[in-house]
């Protein structure tokens, strides 16, 4: 995640740098485009600034002297000249050249001209007598061309950077103005390198003045100056190209193009523009490559920050992250020890109320739960354990009570007696009892209390005590019966109760006195394979309601007849549909083992039981008593 | 101070009246170059700088020349021994005409440096001038003295009567379009005017000698006075000048190196270009192509006359000097 972050972040930080280079660049190269074109403009109406009033007054003092016609004593001249110097310290000197022909008569001079010498002014005669100044520039220009005229510029020989501004003087006449003489006034140009040096160009950038003729009157490099013209350093360099862009300079159109400089090999934004007053144009260079360095270092910093910050989201984010994935990496790793069941195992401690902290004491909340749900779980298996073991010793108890040694009586070749019982539970409310009440006679007995468990075996034991000591009191199952149930019914809150069927056989004759308390029937099986029910007589179940009365029935068991007493649990034995074993099945079951010892047929039946039970669990207590009456030997 | 162009008058005055020519030691040979330093002179800065005159025995002092006094002005002042001139100025003032104040001077020629005329007529294009006869009625300006005799006989030979005003120090007039043509030395102002940026075929251009006209230019000057005192010191000093200009063809880039030296210490602007132009076409002039009519140094006999012809039918000059007497020193060797 961190990986992804940082990379996300850094794609957005190239291309934002990347966005952010090429519209610098491109900005800042209509900005320096814009640069270059406005200095030289402004430094074009800079230098304007500072020669155009001088232009003026030049002017105006060659129109006056035209006007009085050279009318004026060269006192008068002179005072004009001193005032004009006094009033412009820019003006180093002024002249006042006429034809020799036009010389006024009073003049003493043919040039009166003052100049500064030092602090005072000082005077000379240009002319001295020659008039040798006919050939200047200064004097055949505007004489020849008639207008006012800027030289070009010049360098004394200390040094100082002069130009000379040259008017007419016009005497008008009848066949239109006369050429009479000049008007000057020379200008130091000192300023003009400190304008041209001080301008904003930025680094590697410079401006230029030239000529008209090309000439440098201004350059960043001091032997260039009044000695090369841009046409000598484009021969001198054969650059055909410096040339023609030299020729467009000094057209007197402003002007701006992509250039290579040839005095620094910059690639660069050239603008011109010409100056109003003297025919001469201020050049400006901005260096693309320092332009270009300029936005390399802006997008460096960008990128250095850019970078920075990148570093400070990483931190961030890994801290961020790691705040997460600590708590959940501890979880994590307490997790599979947890579910080992190793519930002592440490969890990070929650911090905070973020969805980690929830989750964590949720974590905590779960294995607490779980250490006291384990802890009850192993209370109450022990108590089951308990209970268990008890129910287990109930269920001996249980079976100890009943006879389980057969053959019960194996001096008696009369008889063969084979009981089973086989409790739901642990404990079961059926029994089955049988002794002899002397040598000749036996009582079967089968019950079937209400209900199962421990209550249900507690009732059985109390009605098998009753029921065998009722027995030594008085034999007749009908009244044993009736007192069994009274002294069941007395206290008998729970209203529980028993179905009950007992017999006394007497083994010599076959004689079988009997009683039936709610009790399924018994089940008679002839010698022949025939099937009887014993269903008669029937009473009540015991326990319920005391002063019941039970009738005892009597038969005669033939030898090789035997007797099927049984539980419900052996009828109502269920499969998993819930499909009863039912009286039919029972009886075509005995027909079958008719042959058999009792013993057999006893398991061959709870063999078919469970056959027909299959998997379905067994719903109640199976018991079936079986005595088979067998034919004396003696 | 005001301008007078490329020196100024107090240069004039420092050289004129003060500085070496005030303290000239005796054995020292003056020699006076017309204008300001440029490759005009290249060979004799050479012969200067390369031990040439001092290997001649010659001990030479430089001086140049300017507006307000010309070489030949300070030759006959006696404020030097040799100088150079222009054949016709030389002529001219060897043999003024009868009308003139001024005096004849008493000229001799040491060289002849300078073969052919590089006198040129640059016209505007625009302005309608393609061939000779389309100067007529047009103003134009050319050079007074001696140089107008070529160009009234070019005029004449055409036919045509164009409106002439004086020229002097620079072509700016021209520049500035004043005139419609205007005069230029092939090696000096035809290429200052295409180093003020105007283009060839912007141009017609009249070279003299193209037209059989113009006269052989930069020659050495003494007077017979001077010759007859130093007869070998003058034939040393021809011999060691054409050594000179020899040095110069052989070594252009040094020689302009000290062009340019020379044209800084006198405060004179000047680019290596130019003064390339400059030397490349005066070497020309000087050594010639092979096919020159006389050996370097030499003055032809008939160029001469054909040179005192025009000058006396332009009425400049009186009664020349014959070619023996003015050229000395190639009539005693021949």
């Amino acid at each position: 995640m961190l990986l992804w972050t940082a990379g996300v972040a850094g794609l957005i930080l190239c291309a934002i740098v990347l966005w952010n280079y090429f519209n610098f660049r491109e900005r800042l190269s209509a900005e320096a485009q814009d640069r270059a074109r406005f200095l030289a403009a402004g430094s074009a109406d800079q230098i304007d600034a500072r020669l155009g009033p001088l232009q003026g007054i030049i002017e105006g003092m060659a129109l006056t002297l035209g006007m009085q016609a050279l009318d004026l004593p060269e006192s008068r001249v002179r005072a004009l000249q001193e005032a004009l110097l006094r009033a412009n310290p820019e003006v180093y000197g002024t002249a006042v050249a006429v034809l020799p022909a036009l010389r006024p008569a009073d003049w003493t001079v043919l040039s009166p001209y003052v100049y500064r010498d030092g602090d005072r002014l000082g005077h000379q005669d240009l002319g001295d007598g020659d008039a040798g100044y006919l050939g200047q520039d200064w004097f055949a220009l505007p004489h020849y061309l008639g207008r006012a005229n800027w030289s070009e510029p010049y360098i004394e020989n200390t040094g100082v950077k002069m130009v000379t501004y040259s008017a007419p003087i016009l005497i008008p006449t009848a066949d239109g103005p006369l050429f009479a003489g000049v008007v000057t006034c020379d200008i130091e140009l000192g300023w003009l390198d400190s304008i041209m040096a001080e301008l904003p160009l930025g680094e590697a950038g410079y401006g230029v003045l030239l000529s008209k003729n090309g000439t440098y009157i201004s350059h960043p490099r001091p032997d260039i100056a009044f000695n090369e013209s841009v046409f000598s350093i484009a021969e001198a360099r054969n650059d055909a190209g410096l040339r023609g862009v030299g020729q467009a300079m000094v057209s007197g159109e402003p002007g701006l193009l992509s250039w290579i400089s040839w005095a620094t090999n910059d690639p660069s934004w050239l603008a011109w523009h010409p100056l109003d007053t003297a025919d001469w144009t201020v050049g400006t260079l901005v260096s693309k490559a320092a332009l270009n360095k300029e936005i390399l270092e802006l997008t460096k910093v960008e990128a250095m920050t850019g970078l920075g910050g990148l570093l400070l989201l990483v931190i961030s984010v890994w801290l961020v992250a790691r705040s997460i994935t600590r708590p959940i990496s501890a979880l994590s790793a307490a997790a599979p020890q947890l579910s080992s069941g190793n519930l002592d195992t440490a969890l990070p401690t929650p911090q905070g109320d973020d969805e980690v902290a929830q989750l964590t004491t949720a974590f905590g909340t779960m294995r607490d739960n779980l250490k006291r749900y384990i802890s009850d779980l192993a209370e109450t298996t022990a108590a089951r354990e308990r209970i268990n073991g008890e129910l287990r010793i109930a269920h001996d108890i249980q079976m100890d009570l009943v006879p389980k040694t057969f053959p019960p009586f194996p001096d008696r070749p009369d008889m063969d007696l084979y009981a089973i019982m086989e409790p739901a539970r642990e404990v079961g409310g059926d029994f089955y009892d049988f002794f002899q009440l002397d040598a000749d006679r036996l009582v079967l007995a089968i019950a079937d209390v209400s209900g199962k468990g421990v209550p249900a075996a507690l009732f059985m034991a109390v009605t098998r005590s009753f029921l065998r000591s009722e027995f030594k009191v008085d034999a007749d199952p009908g009244r044993v019966l009736q007192r069994v149930n009274d002294e069941l019914a007395d206290g008998n809150d729970a209203c529980m109760f028993a179905t009950l069927f007992c017999a006394v056989i007497r083994l010599a004759d076959g004689h079988v006195d009997y009683a039936n308390a709610g009790h399924n029937p018994p089940l008679r099986l002839q010698t022949d394979g025939e099937i009887g029910w014993i269903d008669k007589p029937c009473g009540t179940a015991l326990g319920p309601l005391p002063d019941m009365t039970y009738s005892t029935g009597h038969l005669i068991l033939q030898p090789g007849e035997a007797l099927l007493l049984y539980t419900d649990g052996v009828t109502e034995a269920m499969d998993p549909s819930g499909a009863l074993y039912g009286t039919g099945r029972l009886a075509s079951q005995m027909q079958g083992c008719n042959d058999l010892g009792c013993e057999r047929c006893l398991h061959a039946l709870l063999a078919d039981i469970r056959e027909h039970a299959a998997d379905a669990d067994q719903s109640d207590d199976i018991t079936m008593v079986m005595f088979r009456r067998l034919a004396s030997q003696s | 101070m005001l301008a007078l162009g490329p020196l100024s008058a107090a240069q004039v005055q420092t050289e004129a009246h003060s500085g070496p020519l005030a303290a000239r030691p005796p054995d020292v040979l003056r020699l006076a170059l017309q204008w300001s330093p440029q490759s005009q002179f290249a060979g004799i800065y050479m012969a200067q700088r390369k031990g040439l005159y001092a290997d001649a025995g010659l001990r030479v002092e430089l001086i140049h020349a300017n507006a307000e006094r010309s070489s030949l002005d300070l030759l006959h002042g006696d404020d030097a021994d040799v100088a150079t001139a222009f054949l016709a100025d030389a002529i001219v003032a060897a043999a003024p005409p009868a009308t003139s104040q001024a005096e004849a001077m008493d000229l001799v020629q040491i060289a002849q440096l300078v073969q052919h005329s590089n006198l040129m007529l640059l016209a505007w294009k625009d302005l309608g001038i393609q061939g000779p006869e389309d100067l007529d009625g047009q103003m134009l300006s050319h050079w007074q003295g001696a140089f107008s005799a070529s160009f009234d006989v070019f005029f004449a030979a055409y036919d045509v009567e164009p409106v002439v005003i004086p020229q002097y120090y620079s072509v700016n007039l021209f520049l500035k379009r004043g005139v419609a043509a205007c005069a230029a030395m092939q090696y000096n102002e035809y290429h200052r005017i295409w180093q003020a940026g105007v283009d060839d075929e912007r141009l017609t251009g009249f070279l003299m000698r193209d037209y059989g006209l113009g006269f052989p230019e930069d020659g050495l000057y003494t007077t017979s006075d001077w010759l007859d005192r130093h007869g070998e010191l003058a034939r040393a000093m021809r011999r060691a000048t054409l050594a000179g200009w020899e040095y110069a063809r052989a070594h252009p880039e040094e020689t302009l190196d000290v062009v340019l030296a020379e044209a800084a210490a006198a405060g004179i602007p000047a680019n290596r270009p130019h003064e390339r132009w400059m030397l490349e076409h005066i070497l020309a002039s000087i050594l010639g192509t092979g096919n020159a009519p006389e050996p370097p140094g030499a003055l032809n006999p008939t160029v001469y006359t054909q040179t005192v012809d025009t000058l006396v039918a332009a009425g400049l000059i009186g009664l020349a000097p014959d070619f023996s007497t003015f050229t000395p020193l190639d009539a005693r060797t021949q």
